[in-house]
């Protein structure tokens, strides 16, 4: 019989995971929040079962409920996604203890990895450069450590990754803030509160590298990413190969990050981080579980890393040996359910209707469906567009086309960032860093402000039109006066 | 035919529409322009044709105001219909030593740091809110007294909420 995979997951993930399900055959078995019942991911699935609330320990983090429909549904695996459970190592023991196949590294290397600072430590002694920092340490200990490793410098979730509990602190005076807030979204994010400090680098490229591993000691690097464009530790824009990448540092990367899930015994797919500056490279962190990325890699690889990951869970030999070839250029722009010209505060709301692009080398990984509900209890992440092209310039023309297609209507979203990215000659150039997406708040307007001016005047037009009063009902005085007030200069 | 007021980067200026044969035409600065704003992808994006050539554009409204995305910029604008009604007294009343400080997004508050009757210097936190799993602190636009505090840990409040009323220390 086939075998049943339930997705502990929602949003263009959770589908994701169902396409690969598909192509292998598999029974997919969605689960959704009260606010998710018409998700895209359920709809899809095979069968999907109710999780009893909105808020994420009452949905996808609530480990109890999940088992109970694993229980329920007979399913033979759990695929965790990203974020969420993925790097639990208790959840990934309490699926093991349940007789489930848990798609992804087992408890003991989620434990390892899971721990950054010792993760730090371990790949410090194996040889592979870190950037100076310290290990957990108290609100009090954090000023110390803070002088003694110089600013600017960031606070860190030992916790876990993705982005949450990282803060940048460029002096002392910033210290408090930044630790209390990195402390409430760690514990938020992965119930543990410890932070660590780190060195920063201004100006490096952070570029992470693929890897996939199985239970017999195979490992190989899936080429790198450049990560380089974010904006608050989250990444807007990711792209493979990394331009302008020497090919003695792609092969220090890809040594470094193999030579480090050996090392760490790692099995399934992760990803390790390192920030890039000039000839110098230093390992940042392992993330123990399929990337938001990962599209990027597949198609200059041509590998279904979700098709791997099931691969290596039900104990088989990986598929591919190192060196692994990479054709042509892919990126990936992130459709987040954020306003760019309101300092990329989340926007929630109900998404009315939507355009999604198309044609040549694009691909379309999204959760996407008008009447969905996009509210603050999850990450903004909406979809994500990929492109392809032969060269990087092929690919971020179509790339261009491709976003200028993409309208998501309810929300505001990162569309104008990506349009203004991809317009812009550093990013072109493929000379950018870390700080490039900072540039977006300093940009000079390039449209046309009489289209403006004549958009704004037709849509009140047709919205006045709306609302006006039938002519037998305005001779009342109040209703009289009621319409001049509304006129009324403010 | 409706007159307009429009007010756009600090410039107010008066566009005519008239309604012709299922289209409008809009006069702007002595220029006339065929316009057709179309529904694309409702209730936020359109096509805009002036006078044959289109662009997409997209318009939300945000309170009193209307902001137009055309490529990557967005343009606020402030849009009023014409009427010939003389504007009552000046200003909007002697409160303005009063200071609102209101959500910036929707969201949770996590924490609020501010104390009724307190007096807080500009940049303190006042409350710390969560939303998207990113936590932000909101912080105090100018210094002064807390007058009011009117939100507690663990409500959601919308975007543009009043989370805190603030005596600002020194106006005028």
């Amino acid at each position: 019989m086939a075998w049943k995979v339930l997705i502990a997951n929602r949003g263009e993930i959770a589908v994701r995971i169902v396409r690969a399900c598909r192509d292998l055959g598999l029974r997919a078995v969605g689960v959704y929040s009260p606010i998710d019942r018409r998700g895209r991911h359920v709809l899809l699935a095979d069968e999907a079962y109710a999780l009893p609330g909105d808020a994420p320990a009452d949905s996808y983090l609530n480990m109890a409920a999940l088992l109970e429909i694993a229980r329920r549904a007979h399913v033979d695996a759990v695929h965790p996604g990203y974020g969420f459970l993925a790097e639990n190592p208790s959840f990934a023991a309490a699926c093991e203890h349940a007789r489930l196949t848990f798609v992804g590294p087992p408890p003991s290397v989620l434990a390892e990895c899971g721990d950054k600072v010792r993760t730090r430590e371990r790949l410090a002694a194996a040889g592979i450069p870190v950037l100076p920092g310290s290990g957990p340490v108290t609100d009090a200990d954090a000023r110390a450590a803070a002088e003694r490793i110089g600013f600017p410098l960031l606070i860190k979730a030992a916790g876990g990754g993705g982005g949450k509990g990282i803060h940048l602190v460029r002096s002392t005076q910033e210290l408090p803030s930044a630790l209390r807030l990195a402390r409430g979204e760690a514990r938020t994010a992965f119930g543990d509160d410890r932070v660590y400090v780190e060195r920063w680098l201004a100006g490096a490229r952070h570029i992470e590298v693929q890897v996939l591993a199985d239970t017999r000691g195979h490992v190989v690097a899936l080429g790198e990413r450049d990560c380089s464009v974010q904006r608050r530790h989250q990444k807007l824009i990711e792209e493979s190969p990394a331009p302008g990448l020497s090919s003695s540092m792609r092969q220090k990367l890809l040594q470094a990050a193999e030579h480090g899930a050996r090392v760490l015994g790692y099995v399934s797919a992760g990803t390790f981080e390192f920030l890039v500056d000039g000839d110098e490279c230093y390992f940042l962190e392992v993330n123990a579980r399929l990337q938001v990325e990962h599209p990027v890699t597949e198609l200059v690889t041509g590998v279904d890393l979700v098709g791997q990951q099931f691969r290596v869970a039900r104990g088989a030999e990986l598929e591919i040996a190192p060196p692994v070839p990479v054709y042509g250029h892919a990126i990936e722009c992130r459709i987040s359910a954020e306003d760019p010209h309101d300092g990329f505060l989340p926007s929630t709301g109900t998404v009315h209707a939507l355009a999604e692009p198309g044609g040549p080398g694009i691909r379309v990984d999204s959760a996407l469906a008008p009447g969905i509900e996009v509210t603050r209890h999850y990450d903004p992440l909406l979809a994500k567009v990929i492109a392809w092209g032969t060269t990087r310039a092929e690919a971020i023309a179509r790339m261009k086309r491709a976003i200028a297609e993409t309208a998501v209507g309810g929300v505001a979203t990162t569309v104008p960032f990506h349009l203004w990215a991809l317009d812009d000659a550093a990013f072109q150039s493929g000379a950018y860093d870390t700080q490039f997406a900072g540039r977006w708040e300093a940009r000079r307007p390039r449209g046309d402000p009489v289209r403006a001016v004549l958009a704004a005047t037709a849509f009140a037009h047709m919205e006045a039109g709306r609302m006006r009063l039938p002519p037998d009902r305005q001779n009342g005085r109040w209703q009289k006066t009621a319409r001049e007030e509304q006129f009324r200069e403010k | 035919m409706s007159d307009y007021d429009v007010t756009f980067a600090k410039e107010a200026r008066t566009v005519t529409v008239r309604e012709a044969g299922g289209g409008l035409q809009l006069t702007v600065e002595g220029h006339t322009h065929e316009v057709a704003l179309i529904p694309w992808v409702p209730p936020t994006h359109f096509i805009l044709l002036v006078d044959g050539s289109s662009t997409p554009v997209v318009v939300m409204r945000a309170g009193e105001e209307l902001r137009v995305t055309v490529g990557f910029d967005q343009h606020r604008v402030r849009i009023a219909r014409s009427v010939p009604v003389p504007r009552r007294g000046a200003g909007g009343g002697s409160r303005s030593s009063e200071v609102r400080v209101e959500a910036p997004m929707p969201g949770l508050i996590v924490a609020v740091q501010a104390q009724s009757g307190a007096t807080i210097e500009q940049g303190a936190p006042v409350v710390i809110m969560e939303a998207m799993k990113m936590q932000m602190e909101i912080r105090a636009p100018s210094a002064g007294r807390i007058r009011s505090i009117r939100v507690q840990a663990g409500q959601e409040v919308s975007k543009g909420q009043v989370l805190v009323e603030l005596a600002a220390e020194t106006t005028a």
